[in-house]
């Protein structure tokens, strides 16, 4: 895909997503639907503007973006999910210092001894400031509920 | 009446000075700067956690912590923002258009510099005006009805969408989407759903500290991992960045005038209730772009970018204090707990509070001003360490921010949902940045929504059963016009720009 392709892409899942607000708006009471229709016709009139700009720009322009970047950018999506498993399964409080420590030692490439010691760091912070000081409830994670 | 209030700020003053009275602000200032360097725990979070554990205390000290810890978290969020692109709170994100870009220039020294310099002369601008003002107060927080703050806030948006970089009809899609997104949720009027696709969660509306950690915080860490730049400023070395916190101090003094004009503007705009501090930061940047002759320089690293709402928003939190005080409208996050913990102390705002107890209320003043000077100074103290982690690897960076701002979504109200959302806007946020969509105008739009819907209900309630001539407002035709000037600004510049162009 290209970089303008992509662009349009994000433009018509925009306009989209207004369309539906317009659409669902339909079967509000008047009183709840006139402020979202209020905002969603324009703003859906500018979209149809921009959509078929984006389109032209695709028309005018095919740069394939590199190969690197795309993969770089797979690599990054894997890594939102490692951290929401991570901190859904294990808690925030153990959950949060070993996605630190997987992924500077796999994904930045850093010494064991350097991610020990930005995990074991941060979890002291957690456990210090807001455990401790603050008594924040931490999500505690399913994995120690099913245990 | 002038005498009176004089004498409630002398006094007000002297118990906050008196020992030991005076450690509560300090205290109050450090654990607020301390816990906000997590994005997405506000001043209000940290306000509402203190509240159970100061139950016990008498008026004063709560006064006096209160007024720290509002403080406190004001410019640890413009420090996240120079620094990460990360808005501590709403009104920040006015500061990272321009201190941002500095901070990648290696300029991080002279934006914090700045940014403490501007925020305690804005506060002490804010506070001297509030002092000499409080007796005109009441007709001024009167002029203001639901029309005009409808307007009002119409106007900051509007102001915002054309101030920030790049295509207008962008950035005013991007403040259609926000208001979009603020009403998901329960109406409040009608009770009826709208938005939610039967999720439980919705029913509450989108919380905006997710959504901001996701479109910055995330969204700017997975930029700059995906782009493979090694360190924020590009630098890797402390002793190759330039600028200096004198250079910062210095720059207030050389644009004083729009230091002066952004403090009153702060001031003005804290004094109406509801309105918040996320417009009068805009507005105080939106005047510094359209009063300038090279406003091409603004959004790419223009220190007046930083003078302007800095100074804007520590102005107005003297002046936000009146309409909570006086009347009991919270014009913010912070000041509607504020409100609550005052009340739970038995100090109920009203005309009793401002003229039987004068001198607590100046007690809570003072200990924000204090709080003010205390995070500036401490600000430019820490400034070697702080500009030293724009030199820190983006590779060990990235982790540590995506970390705080899960943890900062879950802090927000301990729902594991917000979690996913911040991560889910945090695409949203990545996919905005490269294919140059504006994210400010989204979320100060999905931050004032509420505020304008209600606005808007009133005011077509009050017409439609006479109650309102809105020919026969002067301040809201005022407002109205600005509003079509800022609209109108851009088509206008660019219509002059291809008159030029043939000619030259």
């Amino acid at each position: 895909m290209t970089r303008a392709a992509e662009g349009a892409l994000l433009t018509l899942v925009f306009t989209t997503s207004t369309a539906l607000v317009v659409v669902m708006s339909l079967d509000l009471s008047p009183v709840a639907r006139r402020a979202p229709l209020l905002v969603a016709l324009p703003t859906l009139a500018l979209l149809a503007f921009e959509l078929l700009a984006d389109v032209s720009r695709i028309r005018a322009r095919s740069v394939i973006e590199e190969h690197s970047l795309r993969v770089r950018e797979r690599a990054l999506i894997l890594w939102a999910g490692v951290l929401l498993a991570s901190s859904a399964l294990l808690g925030m409080l153990v959950g949060l210092p070993a996605f630190l420590l997987l992924y500077l030692r796999y994904r930045s490439a850093e010494r064991w001894t350097v991610a020990l010691a930005v995990a074991a760091g941060f979890w002291t912070l957690l456990y210090g400031v807001l455990v401790l000081v603050l008594r924040l409830p931490l999500y505690a994670g399913r994995l120690w509920s099913w245990l | 009446m002038l005498e009176a209030t004089v004498h409630g700020a002398l006094e007000g003053l002297w118990l906050v000075l008196a020992w030991p009275n005076i450690l509560y602000p300090v205290l109050g200032t450090l654990l607020a700067m301390l816990v906000a360097f997590v994005p997405g725990i506000s001043g209000a979070t940290v306000m509402a956690l203190m509240i159970p554990f100061t139950l016990a205390w008498e008026p004063l000290p709560v006064m006096l912590t209160f007024g720290g810890l509002v403080g406190g978290a004001t410019f640890m969020g413009s420090i996240t923002a120079i620094l990460f692109n990360v808005p501590g709170s709403g009104p920040s994100a006015a500061t990272l258009i321009d201190g941002h870009p500095l901070a990648q220039q290696g300029q991080a020294r002279t934006a914090i510099g700045c940014a403490a310099m501007a925020s305690a002369g804005g506060s002490t601008i804010g506070i001297l005006i509030l002092v000499l003002l409080i007796p005109l107060m009441r007709q001024a927080i009167m002029a203001f009805g639901p029309p005009e703050l409808l307007m009002l806030m119409i106007w900051g948006l509007t102001t915002i969408a054309v101030v920030t970089r790049g295509a207008v009809a962008r950035a005013l899609i991007a403040a259609g989407l926000g208001l979009l997104l603020a009403f998901i949720g329960q109406d409040a009027r009608t009770g009826e759903l709208r938005f939610t696709f039967g999720w439980l969660y919705l029913w509450d509306g989108l919380g905006l500290i997710p959504v901001v950690l996701g479109l910055f915080s995330i969204a700017e860490m997975a930029d700059l991992s995906v782009s493979g730049r090694l360190t924020i400023s590009g630098k890797s070395r402390v002793e190759q960045l330039s600028g200096s916190v004198r250079e910062g101090v210095r720059s207030v003094f050389t644009h004083l005038g729009l230091f002066v004009r952004s403090a009153l503007i702060g001031t003005a705009v804290g004094i109406i209730p509801g309105v918040g501090g996320t417009v009068a930061s805009f507005l105080a940047y939106g005047q510094a772009v359209q009063t300038s002759s090279d406003r091409d320089r603004f959004g790419k690293g223009d220190i007046r970018g930083v003078i302007a709402p800095e100074a804007a928003h520590d102005a107005k939190d003297g002046g936000s204090l009146v309409p909570v005080l006086a009347f009991g409208i919270p014009g913010s996050e912070a000041t509607a707990v504020l409100m609550a913990a005052l009340v739970l102390h038995g100090l109920v705002p009203g005309r009793a509070l401002m003229t039987d107890q004068l001198p607590l209320v100046f007690v809570l003043i003072w200990s924000l001003f204090l709080s003010n000077w205390i995070t500036s100074i401490l600000g430019v103290a820490l400034v070697g360490p702080l500009a030293r982690l724009t030199t820190l690897r983006v590779q060990v960076l990235a982790p540590i921010v995506f970390a705080l701002a899960v943890l900062g979504a879950f802090a927000y109200e301990q729902r594991f949902e917000d979690v996913g959302v911040a991560l889910a806007f945090g695409i949203i946020g990545y996919l905005m940045k490269k294919h140059a969509w504006p994210r400010i105008p989204l979320v100060v739009a999905l931050l004032l929504g509420g505020g304008i819907e209600l606005n808007l209900r009133i005011t077509a309630q009050l017409h439609a059963l006479g109650r309102v001539d809105l020919w026969a407002r002067p301040l809201l035709l005022v407002l109205v016009l600005l509003v079509l000037v800022n609209l109108a600004l851009p088509w206008l510049r660019a219509n002059s720009a291809a008159r030029q162009e043939p000619a030259s």
